[in-house]
């Protein structure tokens, strides 16, 4: 029963094909090149775009011929090894090492997927003695209409459509356009628009190399809204809420990145910025938080090469900015439910290298 | 402005004697500055600042540290002596010379006519800039570190103007005795308090003032020049005040943060000023004793002697040069086949590796913190590995090739280091690399692989030369499989090391950044030769092969990545090097295609 498989010819031969490394042979350089494509991309085109295009992607477009994007490539060679793995490993003490080796890759491999379909990413950029539990998204944009001070709809940049319009609303919203990284252009004929509508247009301007620098903006047509009837425009760091009033309820409109909370708060009571004696050079730096859960409270000190960690959280120190009312510390906020792997795997993969080293010089000698 | 500078310089350039000094700068050398955020020796500080400015450690048959003693103590001197080399003077409208050294004197009012254009090209970005803007805009920030260096001591020096004679008899000083501006600064109330009356009673106008009092208008005007030259003069940090930083004379006198001891030292430097003005050598060494003497009670001054033995004996140098008569050894015993040759080919690159090992280890002690934290050490600590290797693959197969590839790599590699250091090689670490646990974990993990990548690309060009020979090479195909699967462990723990430093700064384990993506290349070419040889895909020359063109891809990933210019490992860039990369990878591609072309007609004609 147990060998069950190996008497099916025709399974043995898929599985015995699949385990064997001559499959690795063939993906391996497949995966250097995409390696070496994706890098040099980045010059150019910045790490975001390079990593969708070259490593977060499971078909690679060569104009129209499909190739094989990296999470394919990574995919057949996590199935290879597994296979090889559980139904071909030698399971010998002279083996052994091979076989760490092998282990610890696999769970690097999977930890890798875990990693990259589980991990959020954001920041919080926050004033000294101010509370903050707000996680901006580095690259995920959202329109936000409020009611009366309360979130009201929100709706993701991508799905905002020309002529689309905005459900739910006593009032017709309706996306005249769009665009992912705005610049406002003077606008000759204001009549029909309103607020800041009145004065700027938005036109598309290409795409910054990275992704975060991007101003995205939406022009928008409210109808049927009493006296705000008219054209109105938003957009990234340009501090203008459009208003409409209607039955006793004030509507607003913004875009901005979208917010996920922490289930936590933070208050930053102090950031620390060490030079190097007589230079402008940093040599640390540092924040110095109040972690308030419920109704417990403790400082914490998060600095470069040591985060916070707390409920799944990692908070690590970013960078910082000085604004007129203060100084802020940026602190990059992770949710990464596959961290654990690559530690568990690089114990693996070291002793097992290292003990198959042992063991072949042992032979070679 | 012109006329200020005119007259900073007309003063300055009497205050010290027209004959230069003989004396002993032994402990002049020692005396502690803060620069780039550490304490080092006067020798390091004056050996980089002149290095930086005519790119050579001596000029004139004087060292450094005596050429900064003059810049300090006799500016007047200092300011027309060629020290800025120029490769492009006619972008000052300066001759062209031989020796393309100007000096203070010649380049300031050059600069002075360039300003317009200086002043453009500071709101124009650095990228671009041409070669001759570049020159210009460092010869112009060189300037005034310079001038900044000429000015550090004016509050102590004898100036070459007297007090008018009414005031030094108020005083109670010799009109003819040597005055400073530091007792300037003591009487420096009166005289303004004086002025203030004489404007008061007769106006701005000086044509209204007697002779008497003109002279002393015209002296506090100059004093007041002088005063304010020294406002902003902080470069020269020699005395400690009460934080970490420490203050130049100037500043510390405006901070107001002097202590006793810092007191006490001031007036040490000062006694050698006054000494190195007159000549007298007596003076000097009683100042420059007493002087070192309160140094080595100030912090941070703990490897300030190994620092001075680090640069006068350049263990570097010594290792290549050992490394070199080690290879030359070896060649000499393959013309003449003595033993006594080849042992001392051996011997040689030992004593090399050991003086490698020290100046190593001297870099550690000096900055309190692990071996490799830039490019440069990183070549440094590289070269170190692979002679140690290739010394004790040598020990095990006593044929030679462990000689000959230590010797290779160390002298090839610290050459190639020479090329990538600052004018000062020991520096403090951005905040990010300011972790001796993870610079002492993934940083040495990485670099010992790629030593051991670059001698496994060596033993496979050997394993190629000998079969391009038509000789039999089975015998290194073993050592070439273990050295792969060695520098397979270190790469690969070391990238894995990467990740998880990543995933403690930065938050996540993997980001396919450049550097990341480079060290990864290296596991992946290794993982992908070792199973080609056991999938029977490749033989045993394609493995060698690979295996020979390993060190292109260390190269890629070592220096290749950095010149993109873009990812989170910002403190590696480097540009300028692209060509000889190419070049490298172009070379190392022809040597094996025509090894394995010479191997493949041996192989026909059997």
């Amino acid at each position: 029963m147990q060998n069950s498989w190996r008497e099916n010819k025709t399974l043995y031969g898929w599985l015995a094909f699949l385990g064997r490394p001559v499959i690795l042979f063939y993906a391996l350089p497949w995966l250097m090149v995409l390696l070496i494509l994706g890098t040099v991309a980045q010059r150019d085109m910045g790490l975001f775009e390079a990593q969708r295009i070259f490593f977060s992607s499971w078909i690679l477009w060569a104009g129209p011929f499909p190739l094989p994007g990296t999470y394919a490539t990574l995919g057949v060679i996590t199935i290879c090894l597994f296979i090889k793995f559980i139904l071909f490993s030698p399971w010998r003490i002279q083996q052994a090492g091979i076989i760490l080796s092998h282990l610890g890759v696999l769970i690097l491999l999977i930890g890798g997927l875990v990693t990259s379909f589980s991990q959020r990413e954001g920041f919080i950029a926050i004033g000294e003695d101010r509370t903050e539990n707000s996680v901006s998204d580095y690259h995920e944009r959202v329109l936000t209409v409020s009611k009366d001070d309360g979130d009201f709809i929100t709706l993701p940049f991508e799905r905002l459509n020309r002529g689309g319009t905005i459900e739910n609303l006593p009032f017709k919203a309706t996306i005249q356009s769009t665009c992912e990284n705005c610049r406002p252009a003077p606008v000759r004929d204001p009549n029909g628009r309103k607020g800041l509508a009145e004065q700027i247009m938005l036109r598309d301007a290409p795409l910054e190399k990275e992704a975060e620098s991007n101003l995205s903006g939406v022009t928008f047509r409210i109808e049927d809204a009493d006296g705000f009837d008219g054209d109105y425009v938003l957009m990234e760091e340009i501090p203008h809420t459009p208003e409409i009033k209607m039955d006793k309820s004030m509507y607003r409109f913004e875009i901005g990145r979208a917010q996920t909370r922490l289930p936590f708060d933070i208050t930053l009571k102090d950031f620390r910025r060490d030079l190097h004696p007589g230079t402008d050079m940093a040599k640390a730096f540092a924040s110095d938080i109040l972690i308030t859960d419920g109704e417990t409270q403790w400082p914490y000190t998060i600095s470069m090469n040591e985060p916070l960690r707390y409920k799944g959280y990692t908070l690590y120190q970013a960078s910082f900015s000085v604004r007129p009312d203060g100084e802020y510390s940026v602190l990059s906020v992770v949710q990464n439910k596959g961290r654990i792997f690559p530690y568990i795997a690089s114990i693996l993969i070291f002793g097992g290298l290292l003990l198959h080293v042992v063991l072949r010089s042992r032979r070679y000698s | 402005m012109k006329k200020i500078l005119l007259l900073i310089f007309i003063v300055l350039c009497g205050s010290a004697h027209a004959q230069e000094p003989i004396l002993n700068f032994d402990q002049f050398k020692k005396l502690p500055v803060q620069h780039q955020g550490r304490i080092k020796p006067a020798d390091s500080f004056a050996r980089g600042f002149l290095n930086m400015i005519s790119g050579s450690e001596n000029l004139h048959g004087k060292s450094a540290h005596e050429l900064l003693a003059q810049i300090l103590f006799d500016p007047g001197e200092a300011m027309q002596r060629p020290v800025f080399r120029l490769l492009r003077p006619q972008i000052l409208g300066l001759e062209q010379r031989k020796s393309r050294l100007y000096s203070y004197a010649e380049i300031i009012p050059a600069l002075a006519a360039r300003a317009n254009d200086l002043e453009k090209l500071s709101q124009t970005p650095e990228k671009e800039w041409s070669k001759d803007q570049h020159e210009l805009a460092s010869l112009q920030e060189s300037s005034i570190l310079y001038g900044q260096l000429l000015r550090s001591f004016s509050l102590a020096l004898p100036l070459n103007i007297a007090p008018p004679v009414a005031l030094a008899k108020e005083w109670n000083i010799d009109p003819a005795a040597p005055f400073t501006l530091q007792d300037y600064k003591r009487h420096q109330k009166s005289v303004e308090n004086k002025i203030k009356n004489l404007v008061r009673k007769k106006g701005e106008d000086p044509e209204n003032y007697t002779a008497s009092e003109k002279e002393i208008a015209d002296f506090a005007f100059k004093m007041r020049i002088l005063e304010q030259a020294g406002e902003n003069n902080i470069f020269f940090r020699i005395l400690p005040g009460t934080g970490n930083e420490w203050f130049s004379p100037w500043a510390l006198s405006q901070a107001g943060q002097a202590t006793p001891k810092s007191t006490e030292y001031m007036q040490a430097w000062q006694n050698m000023a006054l000494s190195y003005v007159t000549g007298h050598s007596d003076g000097w060494n009683v100042a420059s004793t007493a002087a070192y003497t309160i140094a080595q009670e100030l912090d941070g001054v703990h490897s300030i002697n190994l620092e001075i033995l680090y640069n006068t004996i350049h263990p570097l140098n010594l290792s290549m040069l050992l490394y070199l008569f080690a290879f030359f050894a070896y060649v000499l015993f393959g013309m003449f086949g003595r033993t006594g040759l080849k042992n001392t080919s051996l011997f040689l690159l030992c004593a090399g590796g050991v003086l490698h090992t020290a100046a190593i280890v001297s870099r550690v002690v000096i900055l309190s913190r692990p071996p490799v934290g830039t490019l440069y050490e990183s070549i440094l600590f590289v070269a170190l590995v692979c002679v140690i290797i290739a010394i004790i693959y040598e020990i095990f197969r006593k044929d030679g090739m462990g000689v000959v590839m230590g010797a290779v790599s160390g002298l090839l590699l610290l050459f190639c280091a020479k090329g990538f250091a600052d004018e000062d090689t020991l520096v403090m670490l951005t905040a990010v690399l300011n972790t001796n646990f993870w610079l002492a974990t993934h940083v040495l993990c990485i670099t010992m692989g790629y030593g051991f990548c670059l001698i496994t690309s060596m033993v496979a060009h050997l394993y190629l030369l000998l079969r391009a020979r038509a000789k039999d090479a089975q015998h290194l195909m073993m050592p070439l499989k273990l050295m792969a699967l060695v520098a397979l462990l270190f790469t690969a723990v070391g990238t894995i090391l990467g990740g998880i430093w990543a995933d403690q700064s930065w938050g996540r384990f993997w980001g396919w950044d450049p550097k990341e993506n480079g060290a990864l290349l290296i596991v992946l070419w290794l993982l992908w030769l070792l199973h080609g040889k056991i999938a029977g895909q490749i033989n045993q020359v394609l493995f060698a092969c690979g295996m020979a063109a390993l060190s292109i891809v260390v190269a890629i990933a070592w220096f290749g990545v950095n010149l993109l210019s873009v990812g989170l490992h910002s403190y590696g860039f480097i540009t300028g090097i692209a060509g000889g990369l190419a070049l490298f990878c172009v070379l190392e591609l022809c040597i094996i295609g025509a090894l394995v072309l010479a191997d493949k007609k041996h192989t026909v004609q059997a």
